[in-house]
């Protein structure tokens, strides 16, 4: 312990006399806080248009209940309450962006069918989503590795190239801890770094101090820890300095570069996005299909005995407000007509995600990725709970209204405070990080293993 | 003197051990890149040809109908890969495949193939654009940072000097020797490429794909010829081999990582773009209330109604020979993709200004110069995406044009019912999108041409200048 102590004091000295590590401390804690006030202020931007959509539902479902006179059919009223269903940004999505800047994160919906509401996309500029977000995750992902390679690839080359090391070495203290010390020394340091960064973003972002924060902090040290096995392995190689940097640096390029983008090429090429010819072409067909058949009487009664038979309490005498009654049942059945379509896609972007998930195993960056973004629920796991979120609200939305359709009932002023209003709740921390958190501990474990294996004896 | 050296530089890379290792794998990656890229391009551009045929079939198939519910039931035109775009994936991946063309509505592009991916699609795809832009630069400092630090330290440096050769002549003997080893790894995938190009367009390339994938040959060199050079620079000035394999991936890091991130997202906080919701609700005020807030829908129409009755020499619209109605939601047509395109043409100009920060970043980097350039000329980069946006628009506006007209002179005003003859929907030519030509895409990314020649120059007269330094 004492002997740490005095090579920590000694470690410690000679690092912050050295401009290179002031640099690049300096310039790693800028970039750092940098990323993370970046993606506050992209998920407040965010929040912002949230917040406006719920002021603008607000005040047109004002306006329109002012114009409402009892003779107003429901129907009418169904049709003009646009209300707002979003999905607000976690606090941790501002340290992880991940898929929130591709994916839609609200939608303006009514009763009407949702096959042809739910196919939104947020519109973006593609060139800045292909270079992607400097988040803190890209922080952490990409750079700190970096940083750690740059202040120990000559670890212990260094003193065996400046002819220190036998010097060390007549010491009572063998190799392998000299090279330990080291790396503990090192670690302990960026591991600051990182947790300083951290604590940073709690007071920025208002992070709430729970299990998510637990997991966050888990994954980050493991992740840093991995990359100081990879720096431990390496220097106890025991080769000059330029092979240890070549090397880091070319483990780097194959953990964080090389291997995720391998698995993309994998993906793009055995799950092509397809263009999704029939769905969009159900879409039109089965909604034109509607109109064709307006004039005909029977299917007219036909469909709005079947939606009876799905919603009991929709059964209708169907003696009065024909045309409502016919087209609001047949967007029901509409949408069911188009689910096995949506959920067809959603079953392949599915697939898709899970071999890519299987395949991060081999890429502890990939991994951390996945731990981030699931953690700050900017996934497209999320997307998926979302898109299932708004199939919810809007059968709700749906059966408010067409119960006053079909039970032949008016809708009074006062029945305004009744409509459903969506509110986003705030789902607890997902558990899929455990799997990937595992594969990480894994990794890690694997690494350090064989450094101790090359040291030597 | 410049060509001994050069043979020198050359044989000795081409044994060296850690050439064979580096460069096969980057060989490897480069082979798999590009049969990868080929493949995952041929079945996105079937499946999309598909499409449109399909799209196509049904618009000509879609029986007799009013020519109000044709442009209701509307058509879809989808995005094409364009043929050099195996070889640079650019934006593709990260913008609409498709738009529905219908009446009174401006669809954006839907089904990116980002929205269908998980977020490992962040870390990149692995193009053969990607292997050149960031792997080659690292495989060309690894082979080069030691360059002439080495003779420096091996002290041959001064021995080769002394036999009155001079430091210029060294450098650029050391580049052509790296050059053509170098060669070795990049003409074999070029090949490749070519014939999987040919092989992409069943033989039928034009004169344009060629010159383009010329053009991008050039750029490439060009850029690998700065990292060479600056190598060899940075190598003649560093006192050590390490430090100078420290700054040059200190060089790597900043302009192929840090810096491409960084000016994206500086752009994007300094001119903020409106979201879908925000953008859409302003053309919404637009329309209803006219562009300059002073010609509201209602003023408008009854503006319209005046002129054509005027025009007609008639009292009501009952008696008007043609259909009112048509004429009225042509009125309306024409005014929303008036606001539409205002609107649009603001948001472009803003994902310009955004854009511009990483544009004019070739500037101090070139690597943004390559990367645009590259994207642009193999037709998959944000500009192409706008003019399929563009041109979709124009051609949704065509197709309601046409059926509007044909409402108005075969049916009288109120007539929803009459039904216009199939034959009419041939009469909308096929969709077909025209990438931006090679021109286009030089002046859009001018700034990065210009970028490369001004680097070009300087590392050119850095390495013409190092006879002037002083060795120790």
């Amino acid at each position: 312990m004492k002997q740490a102590l005095l090579f920590f004091k000694f470690e410690a000295l000679t690092f912050f006399r050295s401009n290179l590590f002031r640099v690049s401390v300096l310039l790693l804690l800028a970039v750092g806080i940098y990323a993370i006030y970046y993606g506050k202020t992209e998920m407040d931007r965010q929040s912002t248009v949230l917040a406006k959509i719920r002021l603008d539902e607000t005040e047109k479902l004002q306006e329109f209940q002012a114009k409402v006179t009892t003779d107003t059919p429901p129907a009418q009223a169904g049709m003009r309450t646009y209300r707002l269903v979003g999905n607000p940004p976690t606090p941790w999505a501002s340290l992880s962006v991940g898929q929130r800047d591709i994916f839609p994160y609200y939608i303006f919906l009514r009763m009407n069918a949702l096959s042809s509401q739910i196919t939104t996309s947020e519109i973006a500029n593609p060139e800045k989503l292909l270079t992607g977000n400097f988040d803190f995750a890209f922080v952490l992902i990409y750079l700190f590795p970096l940083f750690i390679i740059a202040i120990s690839y000559n670890m212990l080359s260094a003193e065996r190239e400046g002819g220190t090391l036998s010097l060390l070495l007549s010491n009572p203290i063998s190799e392998r801890k000299i090279s330990l010390f080291k790396v503990a020394f090192r670690a302990i340091l960026t591991l600051s770094i990182a947790l300083f960064l951290l604590l940073i973003a709690i007071f920025i972002c208002e992070l709430p101090i729970n299990g998510t924060l637990f997991s966050w902090l888990l994954s980050t040290v493991l992740y840093i820890t991995f990359w100081f096995g990879v720096v431990f392995a390496i220097n106890n190689l025991q080769r000059n300095s330029a092979f240890n940097a070549f090397s880091l640096l070319g483990t780097w390029l194959v953990i964080v570069v090389v291997i995720p983008a391998l698995t993309n090429l994998y993906l793009s090429i055995s799950y092509a996005s397809p263009p999704r010819n029939d769905l969009t072409q159900a879409i039109r067909h089965e909604y034109g299909e509607i109109w064709e058949k307006y004039y005909d009487k029977n299917h007219r009664y036909q469909t709005a005995v079947k939606l009876g038979q799905k919603y009991p309490e929709l059964k209708s005498d169907t003696a009065s407000n024909w045309s409502d009654k016919y087209s609001l049942a047949s967007y029901d059945f509409y949408d069911e007509k188009l689910l096995p379509y949506f959920d067809k896609y959603t079953q392949l972007n599915q697939q898709k995600s899970d071999v890519g998930n299987a395949m991060s195993a081999f890429s502890a960056a990939a991994l951390t990725q996945n731990i981030y973004n699931s953690l700050a629920q900017t996934d497209s796991k999320r997307h998926l709970q979302f898109q299932e979120e708004i199939r919810g609200f809007h059968t709700e939305l749906k059966l408010f209204f067409y119960r006053y359709v079909y039970q032949n009932k008016t809708f009074p002023k006062s029945d305004f405070e009744k409509i459903p209003q969506f509110e986003s709740k705030q789902n607890p921390a997902p558990k899929a990080t455990r799997l990937p958190m595992l594969y990480l501990a894994l990794s890690t474990l694997f690494v350090w293993t064989i450094g101790f294996v090359l040291i030597k004896k | 003197m410049r060509n001994i050296i050069a043979k020198k530089e050359y044989t000795t890379l081409l044994r060296d051990k850690r050439f064979k290792l580096m460069g096969g794998f980057i060989s490897v990656l480069l082979l798999l890149a590009l049969i990868g890229g080929f493949v995952a391009f041929q079945s996105l551009k079937k499946e999309r040809m598909a499409a449109q045929v399909e799209a196509r079939e049904t618009w000509l198939n879609q029986g007799e109908k009013n020519p109000h519910s044709a442009a209701h039931f509307g058509s879809f035109a989808f995005r094409p890969k364009s043929e050099l775009s195996f070889f640079d994936f650019g934006v593709d991946s990260y913008v609409g495949t498709s738009v529905y063309l219908e009446a009174h509505r401006q669809n954006d592009a839907k089904f990116s193939a980002a929205q269908d991916s998980s977020s490992l699609i962040r870390f990149g795809e692995m193009t053969v654009s990607f292997v050149l832009q960031l792997l080659v630069p690292l495989l060309i400092i690894f082979l080069c940072f030691n360059a002439i630090v080495k003779e420096k330290e091996d002290n041959t440096l001064k021995l080769m000097l002394s036999q009155g050769v001079s430091l210029k002549q060294i450098a650029w003997g050391k580049i052509w020797g790296y050059s053509k080893a170098l060669a070795w790894i990049i003409l074999p995938a070029l090949f490749i490429a070519f014939g999987l190009m040919t092989l992409g367009t069943d033989g039928t390339f034009t004169v344009d794909t060629v010159l383009r994938f010329t053009l991008m040959t050039f750029i490439y060199c060009a850029y690998f010829f700065l990292f060479i050079a600056a190598s060899v620079l940075v190598s003649a000035y560093a006192k050590t081999s390490r430090n100078s394999l420290l700054q040059l991936l200190g060089i790597w890091i900043v302009a192929c990582i840090i810096l491409p991130k960084a000016t994206a997202n500086v752009g994007a906080s300094l001119f903020k773009a409106p979201s879908n919701y925000e953008f859409r609700e302003a053309i919404k005020v637009d329309e209803e209330n006219g562009i300059d807030g002073h010609d509201p829908s209602d003023v408008r129409f009854d503006e319209l109604k005046k002129q054509t009755l005027a025009k007609y020499n008639v009292e009501t619209v009952e008696e008007l020979p043609v259909n009112f109605d048509a004429i009225r939601m042509q009125a309306g047509e024409q005014y929303s993709t008036t606001v539409y395109n205002k609107h649009f043409d603001k948001l472009e100009g803003i994902y310009k200004m955004q854009n511009s920060v990483s544009a004019y970043s070739a500037v101090i980097n070139p690597f943004m110069g390559v990367r645009n350039l590259s994207m642009g000329l193999a037709g998959s980069d944000y500009k192409t995406a706008l003019a399929f946006q563009k041109q979709a628009e124009q051609y949704r506006f065509q197709m309601v044009e046409m059926l509007n007209n044909n409402m108005r002179d075969n049916t009288k005003t109120g007539d929803w019912d009459t039904k216009a003859k199939e034959s009419l929907y041939a009469e909308l030519p096929d969709f077909k999108f025209d990438n931006p030509t090679i021109s286009q895409v030089l002046t859009q990314n001018i700034v990065g041409v210009l970028a490369l020649a001004f680097w070009i120059t300087l590392l050119s007269i850095l390495v013409n200048r190092t006879k002037n330094l002083r060795i120790a």
